[in-house]
This record gives C-alpha cells, sequence and structure tokens, in this order.
C-alpha cells in the first residue's frame, strides 16, 4: 500500500536572501549565503550547543524555520519531530571544515589537529546538529549523486514516505564551500540551503503532492554535457511548491548533472489531485 | 556506495597546491564504479558517518523492493588517509595496541582501511538467473540518538529503536534472532551501550556476539557493508566467529561475545548493526536462505 508523498514545507537561504514558504526571487551576487538580520538566536533553538561549525549553525537556523512553519499549520495532521527523517543530498559535503583541519594543521604541526574541528569534517555532523537541536530522531544522512544531489535527495525521500518507510523526511540540498577568506571547493559557485519537508499527507490540505520521482545515470547522452545549474533547480523546485499551493496545476522539474546523474520531479497541486479522484 | 570521505587524497593535493577542488570528491568512488559496470540506473552515494554503508545497503534494499532495481551494486570504501589518522588522534580515540572490543583491557579504537562491494538483487530476479543467494536481506532500520557528536547514548535508545525497526520491516520477532554482529569499536562508549542495547532488545537472552574490527580495524564508511559481508558468509558457513583480541569481557560491557575459537552454530538470523558518529545507527537483518525455518 503506497501513501501519497506532500511537500509540506520550503524553506531556502541564498546569497540572494532566506524564504520560508514563499518563492525564491533574485539573483544576488557573491559567493556566500546572505546575511539573514532575522535569523533565529542559535542559543535560543539550541541551548546545548558548543560552538557549531558554521554550516551547522545555518543549517539548524534554516531547518527550525522549516519544522515550525509546518507546526502552525492547523489544518494538517499532527506531527511529530521524532518520526522525522533527515536526507540531504550535497556535493561539497564538509569540504568547508575539511579545509580548516587541514590548514590547521599546516599551522600547528601534524599532531596538532583542532577535535572541535574534525567533528565536522562528516558531511553529515550539520544533519547531527539538527537532530540535536530541534528533536528529530528518524534516519539521518548525506546522498550525493553530482549537481543534481538536492533534487536526488527529494526523490528517494518521497519514495521514503510513498512506501512508509518513513513519516516524514527534510530532504534538500546544502552547498556550503565558504572557509574564512578562502573557498573549500569550487564544485558550487554560490552556498546555498534549501529545505524542504515531504510527508504523508492528505491530498485534502492545499500541499502539492509528489506525483511522480525517477532518477538515473546515463553519462554518454550529450544532452547531459552541461548539467542543470543545481541551485536554479532547487529554487525552481522550491517556487513550483509555493505555486501549485495556491493555484491548480501540474509542474515537472528535471535536473542532470554534466557526469550523467539525472532526475525528475513531478509535482501536483491537491486542487489537481482532488479533481482526479471525483467520480465522472 | 557508502563513505565519509570519498576520495579526499582529491582534494588535499589541490589543497597542498594553493588550489581549489573541482572534483566530486564524495561521489568519486561511486561513480568509478559505476562507469566501470555500465550501470544506468542510480548512482548514489551516501554518508553516515560510521554507518555509512551499513545506510547504502538500506538504499540498495529501498530500491529493489520499490522495483526501480533489479539489482544493485552496493558497498563501501574509506581509504586512512593521514587526514583521517590525525583527526582520530587529535579525538584521542585511538588505541596504541589492537582493538579489543568488550574486552575489560581494551584502550580505544585501530584504524583500519577498506573496501567491500556487494551485489544485491530481488530473490525471484537471483533465482530465475540460477544464482544462489548467499544470505537474505530481511530488513533494514536506521535512528538517529540526538545526543552528542561523539558519543552514543549511554542508555543504547538508538540503537534499539534502529534494531527494532529492522525488525518491524522484516516482520520478525527479537526471539527469532540467533546472532547479534556487532558494531564493537573497542571504545568504553560504544561496547557498554551496545551492551546496554543488546540486554535491552533480547531481554538478556544470551544471543551470541560476534565484532570484526579487533581483526581488521574500524574501516569508517566500508565498516557496516564489510560487517555485513562477514557477516552473511559466517551465517552461510554456520560458523560464528571469534571477537579478535578479546580475553576477558568488560563486566561493564558484559555480552554473550564468542572468545578464543570459532564456534559452530545453526542459527538462520543474524543482526548487523553500525552505529556513528552523530548519533546515527542502522541495523540490517540477514538470513541463511538454507536452513528451513
Amino acid at each position: 500500500m503506497t501513501v501519497e508523498p506532500v511537500l509540506s514545507s520550503v524553506a531556502v537561504w541564498t546569497c540572494a536572501g532566506v524564504w520560508a514558504n514563499a518563492a525564491p526571487t533574485g539573483q544576488g551576487r557573491g559567493a556566500d549565503l546572505n546575511s539573514w538580520s532575522e535569523a533565529p538566536s542559535l542559543s535560543a533553538i539550541h541551548p546545548r550547543a558548543r560552538r557549531p561549525h558554521a554550516l551547522a549553525v545555518a543549517l539548524v537556523q534554516l531547518a527550525h524555520v522549516l519544522l515550525t512553519a509546518r507546526e502552525v499549520a492547523t489544518d494538517a495532521p499532527s506531527f511529530k519531530r521524532q518520526e522525522v527523517d533527515l536526507l540531504l543530498g550535497t556535493l561539497t559535503g564538509s569540504s568547508a571544515a575539511d579545509f580548516e583541519f587541514w590548514s590547521g594543521i599546516q599551522k600547528r604541526g601534524a599532531a596538532f589537529g583542532l577535535p572541535s574541528t574534525f567533528v565536522y569534517t562528516l558531511p553529515t555532523a550539520a544533519l547531527a546538529e539538527i537532530a540535536l537541536a530541534l528533536g528529530v530522531r528518524g534516519s539521518l544522512s548525506t546522498l550525493t549523486a553530482g549537481t543534481i544531489s538536492g533534487i536526488a535527495s527529494i526523490a528517494r525521500s518521497a519514495s521514503r514516505v510513498s512506501m512508509s518507510r518513513a513519516r516524514a523526511c527534510i530532504c534538500g540540498g546544502v552547498e556550503f564551500a565558504r572557509a574564512s577568506d578562502r573557498r573549500a571547493s569550487n564544485l558550487f559557485e554560490q552556498d546555498t540551503i534549501a529545505l524542504f519537508l515531504v510527508e504523508a499527507g492528505a491530498a485534502s490540505t492545499h500541499w502539492p503532492v509528489v506525483r511522480d520521482w525517477q532518477l538515473g545515470f546515463a553519462p554518454e547522452e550529450p544532452h547531459r554535457v552541461s548539467g542543470t545549474p543545481p541551485l536554479s533547480t532547487l529554487t525552481a523546485l522550491a517556487s513550483a511548491a509555493v505555486r501549485l499551493g495556491t493555484s491548480s496545476g501540474i509542474e515537472h522539474v528535471f535536473a542532470s548533472s554534466s557526469d550523467g546523474h539525472w532526475a525528475r520531479i513531478t509535482l501536483a497541486s491537491s486542487q489537481h489531485v482532488d479533481r482526479q479522484l471525483e467520480p465522472d | 556506495m557508502g563513505t565519509t570521505k570519498g576520495a579526499l587524497e582529491l582534494a588535499v593535493d589541490r589543497w597542498d597546491c594553493g588550489e581549489v577542488p573541482r572534483d566530486d570528491i564524495l561521489g568519486a568512488p561511486g561513480r568509478t564504479l559505476a562507469l566501470a559496470t555500465g550501470t544506468l540506473g542510480p548512482v548514489l552515494t551516501l554518508s553516515a558517518a560510521c554507518a555509512s554503508s551499513a545506510v547504502a545497503i538500506g538504499e540498495a534494499l529501498a530500491l529493489i523492493e520499490d522495483g526501480l532495481c533489479d539489482e544493485a551494486i552496493v558497498g563501501g570504501t574509506d581509504a586512512l588517509h593521514s587526514f583521517v589518522y590525525r583527526g582520530f588522534h587529535a579525538l584521542k580515540a585511538l588505541s596504541a595496541a589492537p582493538a579489543a572490543p568488550f574486552d575489560a583491557g581494551r584502550s580505544g579504537l585501530s584504524l583500519g582501511e577498506g573496501a567491500v562491494v556487494l551485489v544485491m538483487e530481488a530473490l525471484e530476479h537471483a533465482e530465475g538467473a540460477g544464482r544462489a543467494p548467499i544470505a537474505i536481506v530481511e530488513g533494514f532500520g536506521s535512528s538517529t540518538d540526538g545526543f552528542d557528536q561523539l558519543a552514543p547514548e549511554p542508555t543504547g535508545a538508538g540503537l534499539v529503536r534502529a534494531c527494532r525497526r529492522a525488525m518491524e520491516h522484516a516482520t520478525v520477532d527479537a526471539k527469532a534472532v540467533d546472532r547479534y554482529h556487532a558494531h564493537g569499536t573497542a571504545t568504553v562508549q560504544n561496547d557498554r551501550m551496545e551492551a546496554i542495547a543488546h540486554a535491552a532488545l533480547f531481554s538478556g537472552c544470551a544471543v551470541p556476539v560476534c565484532a570484526v574490527k579487533g581483526s581488521i580495524g574500524h574501516t569508517l564508511g566500508a565498516a557496516g557493508a564489510l560487517d555485513v559481508a562477514i557477516c552473511a558468509l559466517t551465517l552461510q558457513r554456520q560458523v560464528l566467529p571469534p571477537v579478535a583480541n578479546l580475553r576477558q569481557v568488560d563486566p561493564m560491557a558484559c555480552v554473550p561475545a564468542v572468545v578464543g575459537v570459532a564456534r559452530s552454530d545453526r542459527g538462520s538470523l543474524a543482526l548487523a548493526v553500525s552505529a556513528g558518529f552523530g548519533g546515527i545507527n542502522a541495523a540490517l537483518l540477514l538470513r541463511n536462505p538454507k536452513v528451513i525455518q
């Protein structure tokens, strides 16, 4: 028995700004995340935090906004954070922390690596900070599939929810390559965090349904040579989700990477689903 | 593919030259394997600390159960790069002596290096092709402690939750489990947590405990799949391998471990577990297909 997965909350942070359940706009300039003056304070949402890495701080802040936006939905089914999985796509992984740890060793000597930095050289460390701060207790991992990592994580999360392997899943993309005044990776031009909450939902809510998802690998196909810019794909999906929350229709988002990964996600508005379910 | 650092040496080489990497560091091993084998299905790299390749097996199981793949090549890899060694040195987690899981005199973990590749396929697909399975992956479960970045939740509640999810997936009861293949890092915190989790899962029953990190060290992202491979083969051969370097079980981590020599065992169902940094837990249930229930 399959369950219809819905997109119940979206939060995006790019160099152009921060959006929660709103369509991202503007291109922004520079590689770093935009300064967020109204960001929730870490001490308020994560009292046990001990100077986490900058990526972890940003991720916890945005995940807090994502879950809070979901929890204010009064007409929605009950929601338990401890049942939520975390599956975030990333290409750069922990490269910023890796570079910091490596730089520290170069400066201080091989035997004097900083343990507090080494902890964050796992791609999952920042996600674990979300679990610590926000009470998420489901499965936790990152997923890498070239520049479509974020979209691929949404596809796999939809599959988990659909097959009842998870009640809900925080998914999307996180790329962070900033390391003080240097960048640790040139895989992404701009730092990005785009979080989506996929959960088992009723089609009667206004949330868009994840109707279909496909993933594959086709390194020989010529049309995939250039690939799709990952930030544009994630913001396109966020915009589609917001649009379908207020209007009827169906939207497809396709992403491909220059090394052969591809993914396609189809969203449908709940009104569209309702109409299809009505008897002739 | 499960990995914690992927092809980290590619990044370090660039940094050493004052350059910025443009390589897909995490995904490089999986993508290389995909190109070598000509696969056209999804090529996914999972990272979940020391449970990475166990989680990758769980994802492969999901792809097969979803009908997206008939077969999946799944595995784990992590190189013992000096970067990693220096990090574990900084954490003061390394033992000067070889790792001795669950031993009263243990002093920490030994890092290892390894890679493992398994072929998973739907049972009907294997039988249709005339292939006899080594083991049947009956269930997978995963959870997060949400307790600490480095230390496991001391009551083992998170690990128990992952194991129970695997058993629910397989619709089997803990009483049916014949062996427990431990994560067994030989750190005090891990071993004691696993002993408590074992007691809670099996209600104090003496389900035998195996662990391989005393023999091969902790292979980090490869460890989960390596544990599954060894567990599957020993299950098939109906043998319980001893825990290397274990002489006297720590009374504070008292588990019914296999000590000294291997012994025969006709049990059919094994629970293989992983517990990584960040409180990430994973459990896989394996069955010997040749043992009649």
